[in-house]
């Protein structure tokens, strides 16, 4: 699930970046989260059953979206938890990734801690357009 | 309970009580100086140590996680002539819900050595000589029992302490000398704003931060990490905790007890202050001292008085005329989303390094009537890469292709005007009483007509800014019309010459008692058409401090 919210291209991607080891850590520790996770994931198993007739790993990264996305845009309260168990886990993923250095490289972020940012004044038009 | 005697005691180690004790330990008073959090070390407390700070916990954040200050209530109805004003897209419930009715009111702070200068950025504003006049000049409000050259010596001094960057020659204040140390160089956002503000005739000005430029003291300089409200990692932020009362413990004066909360006043038959009773370390303890000052904020002051009655004083101290509470002011503010057609690293440089004060004055008989500021604004703490990909919607192969081809280039413009000051706003106690036993409060906040209208010329003229320079604005809105966030707070004890229309005299001394006084932003009688408060809280606590010291026994 996670390499569908953020793949891998010619950038590092949630999978390369650590990110199932640490929220399986996490959600180790939290029967609330555990719950959550296996409660997705069995839904996403049998979506994919159903519409695919294949294992949600072997679908396409576009067929892995579109179905996730068929949840994240729906609007029945039938799906509400569903709803709200994805948009958590699509947040952890984002929080793992995004502090993570490899993501840092993909979008060129610096963490203030490395020396703060004596650069913070260049002019615009020094920027890449 | 123990005793002890001071020459003064103060509650509270924010901008107001650090700057008084300051001060008085300077003049070699004994002070013991009371706060309700505890003191942070920048070298190992705050996220921004981390390169990963943003699964960190925000700890300044965290200091009023679990408070119980206020009892929450929904605002007053909107009605829909307003709903121009509302927020849209950027709020936590639906619009729907959102236009009905004004959210319940909220306010940002922080316990802890320094109080909220541990989170604020840096603003230090002078109020201009205007602001202290509305009554007479804009027909609004009521005018300052002092003016502004009263106050000029004590912001020199306050921001002398600070280390304020800035440069002078700003048109819309008072003239004055050079600032302690230079202004920033405006950062790649700043400067892509002023191409817009320079083609609608404004003037965008580097703003006046008690984020030093150079070294004072021995601190590092600004490092424009942008991550001010998280606390400065490297001790650069002039916050109270590392200027004014790091002095006052130089001097060997000083007091300081954390985890210390005032929770009683005390008084005697004629109704002066005999003792601060307050919680720590598991049990209440008193402090004895001549003179006594209350520096808590303009929610907690007001608290504390009113819930302080004895037969001398039956509705509360200073509540003669039932003054303390009213004339609360919240902040009138809008954020405006706004994206740059290519990345300006706007998470970094101090992220209120810019201001236009074309709008700080408003001219006699026009239909905005109280003063408001524009910007860029927020900080690290909204723009880092996390927050920034929840921000966007989705998630995917087309979220990563513009987290890296956006990150970087979007920030908020701001805008923040005056709140006009008006009886019925105002801090109640509550029947719900917090852990300590004290009241819970009830803030009544509304907005008046001007209010309104000020709110409406800081979204239509963010709106030109950003046509003008270029940038993007999706549409989304945040305003604390609909949903009070308030930054900064004021009034609920002002001061005046009148006690049946003000808490204090002009120096701050409690109206009807002859030894407490007040130094935080409840004196102030308005809010300086914008501009931060925090230099006039400490201009305003060292001259309650030097007549302390002029007339002391």
């Amino acid at each position: 699930m996670v390499d569908t919210f953020i793949p891998a291209d010619q950038d590092a991607g949630a999978v390369d970046a650590g990110v199932p080891e640490r929220i399986v850590d996490r959600i180790r520790r939290d029967a609330v989260g555990s719950k959550r996770y296996g409660r997705l994931l069995s839904w996403i198993s049998k979506q994919s059953r159903e519409m695919h007739e294949r294992g949600f790993e072997e679908l396409s990264q576009q067929q892995r979206e579109q179905l996730l996305y068929g949840l994240y845009g729906s609007s029945g309260s039938d799906m509400a938890q569903l709803r709200i168990d994805l948009h958590v886990a699509l947040s952890q993923c984002f929080h793992e990734f995004y502090s993570s250095p490899a993501a840092m490289a993909v979008i060129g972020y610096r963490p203030p801690i490395l020396g703060g940012y004596s650069d913070y004044a260049r002019p615009p038009d020094s920027m890449p357009r | 309970m123990s005793a002890d005697e001071f020459d003064v005691v103060i509650a509270g180690a924010g901008a107001g009580g650090g700057f008084a004790a300051m001060a008085l330990t300077a003049a070699g008073l004994r002070v013991l100086l009371l706060e309700r959090g505890g003191r942070f070390d920048y070298r190992e407390d705050f996220p921004l140590r981390h390169r990963d700070w943003e699964r960190r916990e925000d700890v300044l954040k965290a200091t009023t996680r679990r408070e119980e200050t206020i009892r929450p209530t929904r605002g007053a109805p909107i009605a829909l002539r307003d709903r121009d004003i509302c927020s849209k897209g950027l709020v936590p419930f639906g619009d729907g819900e959102a236009f009905r009715q004004r959210g319940p009111f909220s306010y940002v702070r922080v316990h802890g050595v320094g109080g909220s200068t541990l989170h604020y950025q840096g603003e230090a504003h002078r109020f201009a000589p205007h602001a202290f006049k509305p009554e007479t000049l804009y027909g609004w409000g009521r005018d300052w029992p002092l003016d502004y050259p009263d106050l000029a010596p004590f912001y020199a001094r306050a921001e002398r302490v600070l280390g304020v960057a800035g440069s002078p020659g700003n048109p819309f204040k008072a003239q004055r000398g050079p600032f302690p140390t230079p202004a920033h160089r405006l950062t790649t956002r700043s400067q892509f704003l002023k191409t817009g503000a320079d083609k609608l005739g404004w003037s965008l000005l580097p703003n006046s931060l008690a984020l030093p430029s150079v070294s004072v003291d021995g601190r590092s300089p600004c490092r424009h990490t942008g991550g001010c409200g998280l606390g400065c990692p490297f001790g650069a932020k002039s916050s109270t905790d590392l200027t004014a009362i790091a002095a006052a413990e130089s001097t060997g004066l000083l007091t300081l007890r954390s985890h210390a909360r005032l929770v009683d006043i005390e008084t005697d038959g004629a109704g002066n202050v005999a003792g601060f009773v307050y919680r720590h370390g598991g049990g209440l303890k008193r402090a004895a001292a001549a003179r006594y000052i209350l520096a808590l904020g303009a929610v907690e002051t007001p608290r504390m008085l009113l819930n302080s009655r004895s037969p001398a004083h039956p509705e509360g101290i200073g509540n003669e005329y039932d003054q303390v509470g009213r004339y609360f002011m919240e902040t009138v503010l809008a954020i405006l989303p706004v994206q740059a057609p290519f990345p300006v690293q706007s998470y970094t440089g101090p992220p209120l390094d810019a201001r236009i004060w074309d709008f700080s004055r408003p001219q006699p008989g026009g239909e905005v009537r109280t003063g408001y500021i524009l910007g860029p604004g927020g900080g690290l703490e909204s723009n880092g890469p996390v927050q920034f990909a929840e921000s966007l919607r989705g998630f995917g192969a087309e979220h990563k292709s513009r987290m890296r081809a956006e990150y970087g280039s979007t920030f908020n413009l701001t805008g923040i005007a005056e709140h006009e000051p008006r009886r019925d706003n105002r801090v109640r106690l509550s029947e719900e009483r917090d852990g300590d036993g004290l009241p819970k409060v009830v803030v009544h906040s509304d907005y008046s007509a001007l209010d309104k209208a000020a709110l409406r010329g800081i979204i239509s003229n963010c709106r030109m800014l950003a046509d003008a320079a270029g940038l993007r604005w999706s549409g989304q809105l945040f305003s604390s019309y609909s949903h009070p966030h308030a930054v900064h707070v004021a009034g609920g004890c002002r001061m005046g010459t009148d006690r049946r229309f003000s808490v204090t005299d002009p120096v701050g001394r409690v109206h009807g008692v002859d030894n407490l006084y007040i130094t935080d932003a409840s004196t102030l009688v308005t809010q300086g058409a914008g501009d931060s408060p925090s230099l006039t809280i400490q201009a305003l606590a060292l001259r309650t401090a030097q007549y302390l010291v002029e007339t002391r026994g």
